[in-house]
């Protein structure tokens, strides 16, 4: 009996099962919806649509009791797409539709009852949904949006600039947040452009991605931009990209003015000549950069071959003589410190020592400001900018250095002035100009060239200098040419628009190779050869410290400027240029500052090396 | 050096600030508050913008309310209130704010960046009456011109306050501020092509969105409101 009972138990338990099954289930239930909801969108369209096979209660939750939802006492909560569409959901949380004009997913798919894949490619049913709301004048029809209602599967769509459901704010018009858009928007514009697939197929050339972040807008903008540079939306406003030879483009001649001048407020109209993507366009004559950009390697290359050969074979020399004379036991490995050796002469004046050490500081907050944006694409760039607060504080930082590497300029040349012409007399000017005082270069120095190279195959002694010696006044007057060079295009970067009255906008191009080339040439020259010249040499390693003391041994002054000596011992002056030796707090400024301008000189060189081997 | 200069500007930025009322805020800081304290926030972008969406528990009131609005005025004088608009700063002219000052409430604070600030901080919001949006072109307003030639009867419909709308207007645009569009769309007529204008482009598609719900047809906006407009005419 019990068996029965249990057996009809069972057989009821899955009738309910089943019935219950057949009330819930996905079928009856949604047909139970629409046998109220018998309008076209959910009696017929909804079965092949996209939700088709969801319940009505999936998305429509809350209906617990049908008799009260049928006489309108209870509604369903609101529908929720996040229950199912979470990810998209999540990134549209960000989204300036959801953001700044509370859009919800109905909004833009709308009759989502009969929401069907569209038959069209995606790029096309993406942007028309968008022209809906947004001009089509001003989206569709021009460029990407035009090649993509033509089946171009490789051209934008929006979605391809904005993203899908993760748009992020466009209202950024000024500070952080416009450079952030800018940086964003033109990393995606060089995700196509730098693509060779994309530029083959669409007969293309990706040089417009890598010329541009050869300017100063794409190498600041590549270290995180503030305040922001032009990216490439500033010039091709946008959603115009139409060939410059289209009059509605940003980029025809007739436009081009306005389009600098949203920047660059003060210009003159030459300026339009600057080349945004020098070298891009195919054909297109560059003779002057080509010029530039010739002489300037021929003179990087000059001048590094010659000095590095120099400063090999004086290494190898000087090293050698070291060897010996140790050997022979000439020299004694006990060094005295400097301090101790009383008989010592004046060398370099105060106001000498002052400029240097400020032209040290110049010097390296300059490069280590301006080589981040040199070599904008190298690992440490941005690492070197951020050390100084940020792309917008290391401009500052670099700008007030070069201003007071101006002022040393203008000062030497002010003390070069009262040398030639001391109580502005004329007489003697050329004398003094030649003179073994003077650091422009004379007959002498050739000869010294000559005699150091033979001195370095063994051919000869070496040579006997006066006061300077040819590397000392190539050192000097490096500066000279360096600062009119590096200096000019320097201020013509730094006021484009106001050069613009003076020269057309290409000059721009050229002193942008110049800026960079002769920074290259003054940086790698000082931290190789300069620094080799007067302190790894073997007989002076690891530092000469005369520059920041001011004075040195007068015994070594007998042995590397023979003739300066035997000239004031002749002139009776040796015995009023003798000094006590520098005192301890002098001995100390000259080691710490010294040697760390070494080390912190060799590590910027070994960034330069790295960038230009890896990059 | 630098330090010296920050250290002798700070204090007076300081004391700016002090003298300033209302205080902004971010909306770190009222989240903070609000886990504190007791919060008073006033939703101020107009009844139609609020019932769409709003910082939870927060009151609707317009900047222009004009009547005396009792249960506000009548809160502890200490009480901290917080007022924001929807996508921007509130306007510092909002006669509410001035009143409720003028009333004798000293803690008074202004939400930065608004409701779009919290909602990027990825924060709820309610919709007590949320305005479902309904597609409505923009024109652009390098296009503004051979809209008004080609649209068929054209009105401009100009959303702003009374006062932005005073300080210039496009010709011929009629003022139906956002803040009480939704007593005054009757009087808009039925048969006119409309083009909604607003500040900045950020209030029109809810605008439109209204007039639509509510019977209007052929309805535009103007792209980047009165500021790319005029930006344009630049």
């Amino acid at each position: 009996m019990r068996r029965n009972f249990a057996g009809i138990f069972f057989i009821i338990f899955i009738v309910c099962f089943l019935l219950t099954s057949v009330r819930t289930g996905i079928p009856a239930q949604t047909g139970n919806c629409q046998s109220c909801h018998a309008d076209q969108a959910y009696g017929i369209g909804f079965d092949s649509s996209v939700h088709g096979n969801n319940s009505c209660t999936s998305c429509h939750t809350g209906i617990e009791n049908i008799a009260r939802h049928s006489l309108g006492e209870k509604k369903s909560n609101p529908v929720r797409c996040a229950s199912c569409h979470r990810e998209i959901a999540s990134s549209y949380q960000a989204d300036t539709h959801a953001v700044t004009q509370n859009m919800a997913c109905a909004d833009c798919h709308q009759q989502i009852h009969t929401l069907t894949k569209s038959a069209k490619p995606k790029k096309i049913s993406i942007q028309e949904k968008c022209v809906r709301c947004h001009q089509a004048e001003d989206y569709a029809l021009l460029g990407h949006g035009k090649a993509v209602m033509a089946g171009n599967a490789d051209s934008a769509t929006c979605t391809d600039c904005h993203l899908l459901h993760n748009m992020g704010r466009m209202s950024g018009r000024a500070g952080k947040e416009a450079a952030l858009l800018c940086e964003t928007y033109t990393a995606r514009c060089k995700s196509c452009h730098a693509d060779a697939g994309v530029a083959r197929r669409n007969n293309l050339s990706t040089a417009i991605a890598d010329t541009y972040d050869q300017t100063y807008h794409g190498k600041i903008l590549q270290v995180g931009q503030f305040p922001r540079v032009a990216g490439c939306a500033d010039c091709h406003s946008g959603h115009n990209t139409l060939s410059a030879d289209d009059p509605r483009s940003a980029l025809h001649p007739d436009n081009l003015q306005h389009s600098c001048k949203s920047c660059h407020k003060t210009m003159h109209k030459r300026f339009v000549s600057f080349e945004a993507h020098p070298g891009a366009v195919e054909g297109k004559s560059y003779l002057a950069l080509h010029v530039t950009e010739i002489f300037m390697i021929i003179l990087l290359a000059g001048v590094f071959v010659f000095f590095w050969l120099h400063t090999v074979l004086w290494w190898r020399r000087a090293y050698l003589d070291k060897c010996r004379q140790r050997q022979a036991g000439f020299i004694e490995d006990k060094l005295a410190p400097e301090c101790c050796e009383e008989r010592q002469v004046q060398r370099f004046t105060l106001i000498e020592r002052v400029m240097h050490v400020l032209l040290i500081l110049s010097f390296f907050t300059l490069v280590m400001t301006g080589f981040p944006i040199k070599y904008s694409e190298t690992a440490w760039a941005k690492v070197l900018v951020n050390l100084w607060g940020g792309p917008q504080l290391a401009g500052i930082f670099h700008r007030v250095a070069a201003l007071v590497l101006c002022a040393l300029f203008l000062y030497t040349l002010w003390l070069s002035i009262r040398f030639l012409f001391p109580q502005w007399q004329g007489r003697g000017w050329i004398g003094r100009l030649f003179g073994p005082d003077s650091l422009f270069p004379n007959l002498k120095d050739l000869q010294d060239i000559k005699g150091m190279f033979f001195w370095f195959f063994g051919k000869g002694p070496m040579p006997q200098f006066d006061r300077w010696t040819y590397w000392e006044k190539f050192d000097f007057l490096a500066v000279f040419w360096g600062m009119t060079a590096i200096g000019l295009s320097g201020f013509m970067l730094w006021f484009p628009g106001a050069f613009s009255y003076l020269v057309p906008g290409w000059v721009i191009n050229i002193a942008t190779i110049v800026h960079s080339e002769e920074a290259f040439l003054a940086a790698v020259f000082i931290f190789t050869v300069h620094f080799f010249n007067n302190h790894i040499v073997p007989n002076k390693f690891p530092l000469e410290p005369n520059i920041f003391t001011g004075r040195y041994r007068l015994e070594a002054m007998r042995q590397e400027r023979r003739l300066e000596y035997e000239r004031m011992v002749a002139e009776g002056k040796i015995e009023s240029l003798k000094r006590k030796g520098p005192g301890l707090w002098a001995q100390l400024f000259a080691s710490v500052f010294g040697l760390a301008s070494l080390v912190l000189g060799l590590f910027l060189l070994g960034l330069i090396f790295w960038a230009v081997l890896f990059y | 050096m630098l330090a010296l200069i920050v250290s002798a500007v700070l204090p007076f930025q300081g004391r700016a600030e002090k003298l300033s009322l209302p205080q902004s805020i971010n909306v770190e800081k009222l989240q903070s508050m609000i886990r504190l304290e007791k919060v008073v926030l006033v939703n101020v972008a107009g009844l139609i913008a609020c019932l769409d969406a709003k910082i939870p528990g927060s009151l609707c009131l317009s900047c222009s309310e004009s009547q005396s609005q009792p249960a506000f005025f009548s809160l502890t004088k200490g009480s901290k209130i917080v007022f924001y608009g929807g996508n921007g700063p509130v306007d510092p002219e909002c006669t509410l704010v001035k009143r409720t000052i003028a009333a004798g409430f000293t803690s008074v604070y202004f939400l930065q960046g608004g409701l779009a600030a919290w909602r990027m901080a990825g924060q709820m919001i309610v919709s007590d009456k949320r305005i479902p949006r309904v597609f409505s072109h923009a024109v652009h307003p390098r296009s503004f011109s051979d809209w008004q030639k080609k649209a068929k009867s054209p009105l401009i419909i100009d959303i702003r306050t009374e006062q932005a709308y005073a300080a210039g207007h496009l010709d011929g645009a009629e003022n139906f501020p956002l803040s009480r569009l939704h007593q005054q769309y009757p009087e808009i007529p039925l048969d006119r092509t409309l083009l909604i204008v607003d500040q900045d482009g950020t209030e029109s598609f809810l605008a439109a969105s209204y007039l639509a719900r509510k019977g209007l047809l052929h309805i535009q906006r103007l792209k980047g409101g009165m500021a790319a407009y005029r930006g344009q005419r630049r």
